[in-house]
């Protein structure tokens, strides 16, 4: 938290644009509470969803009369029910998020900014929302809240935390799929550095859960665009290793099998229905943001 | 391994120039952090071990590019040993020239040397070697085929039958015959040995700088000695023959040319011996440097072939010592006078003394112009006629044209009974007589053009030119074209004996008769000189076939028209071939003539009588000291100081087959240069080895398109 009050990560002139983005989900959601969104039961809402016999221990008051009037038969009229959904925001913090090329911000930054506001939009429209920070494995976790109050201690760690060594976002998004019961929005921000068929399986076991999963995928531009030249030695931010790399001769390969990395994982993402954001540390915050309510 | 270029092999350090290059310009490297390194392995998962490696072998390709061409550029050939199953090809040269008959110091001669090196050579090798013999001078006698054998016992025997020879040797092809042989051979390479004194007179032919031998080839030139004469050398430079028809019991003289090839006054014996038995000795002091000709005298008595041998006694060395002389005498010859006896005074006589040939060879005749026989054989040697009879031939006139033109004498003198007689001579005489004149006390006579043929053989005859003091008392002045030459005269102004070449005869005309009330000539010997000088003029035709050679030349000129020639012996030794027979074949196989002597190539229509004299130029005390031979620089070679003790087996190793590196070694260096541009350029390689992921599209920074998503105002966080 800054010195004149505000978080670090969710300074108010981004709260006050993200006021108002509704982010929808495409799946029925559980939830215990009224909402926006549209729950797998029936319940009391204004919008009709069908028909059903009367059956013995029906309260009486939901028979259709007018139905019965004209059809001699006891029919229940039902409506579907909305609900508040469970929102989980998972922030990669490994080693490679703390990457800063030519952006702005390093890619940890920038997807702090991104789960912070996933989390107040969340908040802001009825739902319930938790950050749960990862690296090889769930490093924090937050139980969803619909509080703002309970907002302040997830904007805090945001603050706080910082890139630790090697990721695995398969595990993770297992333990995951195990941690977060019944149907939720899950909202993954990493840069994915893994081979994409390993991230399709963990998104797939929460998908298969009943989970809808939005994934952000934050790269720093000097990654995209590999703007290096000459002899350098690489050393790895996660793993142990380096390797000397001559640039410019490299760089046509690079650039190729990034493509085919992120061709391969937004394919992926497609297949099992996930939402699949790209972002670079140098786009809007609010703009990513906006891009996830599009897709809703 | 044999370098032809080894100044390369001293730059062979340059190859390690990329070392050098690649230590101290080694491209600095920095370090940066970087989020994965997945997208590099997964571009090539060894690259950074792959990187050295490939670093390491394009610096050995550029090492080995260098020390290839480098080592391409010094020409270098392998030449396998005999112990590594190379096989051993050599021709031994030996030299049996005519200087090879010089001592060598103890009882050998410089050829005893050489045989013996020969034969040493042969014994020294395996019996697997094949090998072959060349002499320097062609010896029909002694042949050792034409092809690389490895019978050895054929060569020692053939190398027992070499003989001193009075010849140059013809370095130029012995060795073009030598290599010849190498190059039949089924293999490459091999060995030339040659044993010699390394005479300049043939080793600084001009000749041998046209010969070239493929670098395979290695030429050993095993330098015989050659000690300083105690005594001094003279040569028979030159044999001079006189220069007319030779006819039977005509006396001649044989000019033999000696020279003084030493530096000490030297005191020779010039004997002489022909094929009547006659012998003559004659004894001449030469002082250095100086030719002397020594005059033989011959006389042959009947018509055909002669000979004579002459050589020189007394000097140091004898190969250059002989000389043989080939002397075709004509039959007994014809004078015919046109007129009665009384016309010609005492010309009749001069010519021939007793009318039947006895005592000049020449028979005297009368007759007419008409009586001119047609057939070459019957032809008169000489025509005298009047001018008188000139001036009335009228059609006959072209008849003595005829005979002239195809090699008669003709002579034109007055008659010494007519006075006189109206009409012109023929045009084609080019030659008339001017108003008689007379002086009652006479007027001297001189001798003009003295250096004519005429006084030439006067000189020869008399041993002078001059008239001394004859006078004339009558005289025509004889009024000439100027292709008359003036012989006689007075006061050098009036012309009374003139000469003109015609055709291939000659013509002499006179303006005054040979007669003692006209001149005095008639009053002494001298008009027998002048009249016979006259009628001997020009050659025969015989003397066409006669050839003179130095030994150790071919014969040239000899037209067999196709067919077989056959060499016989006048006098000298014989080339024979190798069963022992007069040597028979084809002109173009006719061997040189080794020794002097005179010989009768006889084709099938025609006989050559060949005068073989001794080479002058092998008593000259000139060899080649150096290292090298100049003319043989086209020529892998090494000259060696002839020792007997020398282990000549070793000349072989390494020599028997040679392999030329230059072309593997520029592939070499061509392969090590791709190999170097395949490794400078490896990753375009791959990438265009690579299919093209499909579909895949890569998204752009924020500078860049973004085709997968709308771009948005805002840079800021907030």
């Amino acid at each position: 938290m800054s010195a004149s009050g505000e978080y670090r990560f969710l300074p108010a002139r981004l709260a006050e644009r993200l006021r108002g983005i509704e982010i929808g989900v495409r799946r029925p959601m559980d939830g215990s509470n009224q909402g926006l969104h549209r729950s797998p039961a029936f319940g009391s809402s204004v919008e009709f969803a069908e028909y059903r016999e009367y059956m013995p221990g029906d309260p009486i008051a939901r028979i259709d009369w007018p139905v019965y009037a004209r059809s001699d038969r006891y029919v229940i009229r039902r409506f579907h029910e909305d609900v508040s959904i469970r929102c989980y925001v998972l922030l990669d913090i490994s080693g490679s998020m703390g990457y800063k090329g030519t952006g702005a911000m390093s890619k940890l930054e920038y997807g702090s900014y991104l789960a912070a506001a996933m989390l107040y939009v969340m908040l802001q429209q009825s739902d319930t929302s938790s950050l749960i920070t990862f690296d090889t494995q769930i490093r924090s976790y937050h139980e969803p809240t619909g509080s703002f109050t309970r907002l302040r201690p997830m904007l805090l760690e945001l603050e706080n935390v910082t890139p630790g060594k090697e990721g695995d976002i398969e595990s993770t998004l297992h333990n995951a799929a195990e941690l977060i019961k019944g149907r939720a929005l899950v909202v993954i921000i990493s840069d994915f550095l893994e081979e994409p068929a390993k991230i399709i399986r963990g998104i797939n076991h929460l998908y298969h859960d009943g989970k809808e999963v939005t994934l952000f995928h934050v790269m720093d531009p000097t990654e995209l665009n590999m703007p290096l030249s000459g002899l350098i030695e690489v050393v790895s931010m996660e793993a142990e290793g380096k390797l000397t790399v001559d640039f410019g001769q490299i760089k046509e390969t690079y650039l190729r099998q990034l493509r085919l990395y992120l061709d391969q994982l937004r394919t992926g993402c497609q297949k099992i229905r996930a939402d699949y954001i790209f972002t670079d540390t140098g786009m809007d915050v609010y703009d990513a943001v906006l891009q996830r309510r599009k897709i809703g | 391994m044999i370098f032809s270029a080894p100044i390369f092999l001293y730059l062979l350090p340059l190859a390690g120039l990329p070392v050098l290059f690649h230590l101290f310009l080694r491209q600095k490297k920095r370090q940066i952090l970087f989020p994965t390194l997945m997208f590099f392995y997964r571009t090539d998962p060894k690259l950074n071990s792959r990187r050295k490696i490939r670093q390491f072998l394009l610096l050995l390709m550029r090492v080995l590019l260098l020390a290839f061409i480098l080592l391409a550029l010094s020409r270098p050939r392998f030449q396998s040993a005999l112990p590594m199953g190379g096989k051993v090809s050599v021709v031994a040269i030996v030299d049996n020239s005519g200087s090879m008959s010089d001592a060598a110091g103890g009882d050998k001669t410089k050829l005893d040397l050489a045989v013996e090196g020969a034969k040493r050579l042969i014994q020294s090798l395996g019996d697997s070697a094949q090998m072959n013999v060349v002499t320097l001078v062609d010896d029909p006698a002694v042949s050792f085929g034409n092809v690389l054998t490895s019978d050895r016992n054929l060569l020692l025997t053939g190398l027992d039958k070499i003989a001193p020879t009075n010849a140059t040797g013809n370095a130029a092809i012995a060795l073009a015959k030598a290599l010849r042989l190498l190059a039949a051979d089924s293999g490459r390479g091999g060995v030339v040995h040659v044993f010699t004194d390394l005479q300049e007179a043939e080793w600084l032919d001009d000749a041998l700088q046209s010969e070239s031998a493929d670098a395979s080839n290695h030429v050993y030139l095993h330098r015989i000695e050659s000690p300083a004469r105690q005594q001094p050398n003279v040569a028979i430079s030159s044999v001079q023959l006189p220069r007319q028809k030779i006819l039977p019991r005509h006396p001649m003289k044989v000019g033999v040319a000696c020279r003084n090839n030493s530096d000490a006054v030297a005191t020779i014996r010039v004997n002489s011996l022909d094929d009547q038995d006659n012998k003559n000795t004659q004894q001449v002091v030469l002082e250095p440097g100086r030719t002397q000709i020594v005059e033989i005298a011959a006389n042959p008595d009947i018509s055909g072939y002669h000979w004579l041998r002459t050589w020189i006694e007394g000097d140091g060395f004898s190969a250059d010592n002989e000389a043989g002389v080939g002397i075709v005498c004509q039959r007994t010859a014809t004078v015919l006078f046109c007129g009665s006896p009384g016309e010609f005074g005492v010309l009749p006589t001069a010519l021939s003394p007793d009318g039947s040939g006895q005592v000049t060879g020449m028979i005297t005749q009368f007759g007419s112009l008409n009586q001119i026989p047609q057939a070459n054989a019957d032809k008169p040697i000489l025509i005298v006629t009047t001018w008188e009879d000139v001036k009335q031939s009228g059609q006959n006139s072209s008849v003595l044209s005829d005979y002239v033109q195809s090699g008669g004498n003709l002579l034109i003198v007055p008659s010494a009974r007519r006075v006189g007689a109206p009409g012109k001579p023929p045009a084609w005489l080019e030659a008339d007589v001017k108003p008689r004149e007379s002086a009652a006390r006479g007027l001297k006579m001189e001798a003009m053009e003295k250096e004519n043929d005429f006084w030439g053989r006067i000189r020869e005859a008399t041993g002078t030119a001059s008239l001394e003091d004859a006078r004339v008392f009558n005289f025509y002045p004889l009024e000439l074209s100027k292709a008359f030459t003036p012989l006689m005269g007075i006061d050098f102004e009036k012309v009374v004996l003139a000469h003109r070449a015609l055709g291939q005869g000659n013509i002499y005309v006179s303006g005054t008769a040979f007669e003692p009330r006209w001149n005095t000539l008639p009053l002494t010997g001298f008009l027998v000189v002048i009249a016979q000088s006259i009628a001997v003029a020009g050659a025969s035709s015989e003397q066409d076939t006669m050839l003179s050679l130095v030994a150790g030349e071919y014969p040239r000129g000899i037209d067999a028209g196709g067919g077989q020639v056959e060499v016989a012996s006048l006098g000298g030794s014989l080339p024979q071939g190798r069963d022992g027979n007069p040597w028979k074949g084809q002109v173009s196989e006719m061997p040189a003539f080794s020794k002097p002597g005179v010989f009768l190539v006889k084709t099938v229509d025609k006989e050559y009588c060949v005068s073989v004299r001794s080479s002058e130029k092998e008593g000259l005390m000139q060899f080649i000291r150096g290292s090298q031979v100049p003319a043989l620089e086209r020529i892998t070679h090494t000259v060696l100081d002839y020792d007997p003790t020398d282990d000549l087996q070793k000349y072989q190793y390494g020599h028997s087959r040679t392999f030329e590196l230059f072309l593997p070694l520029v592939l070499l260096a061509t392969l090590a240069l791709l190999a170097e541009g395949w490794l400078a350029n490896p990753i375009r390689a791959r990438l265009q080895a690579r299919p093209e992921p499909a579909g895949g599209s890569l998204p752009q920074g924020r500078d860049g398109n973004r085709p997968d998503r709308e771009i948005l105002a805002g840079r800021e966080v907030g």
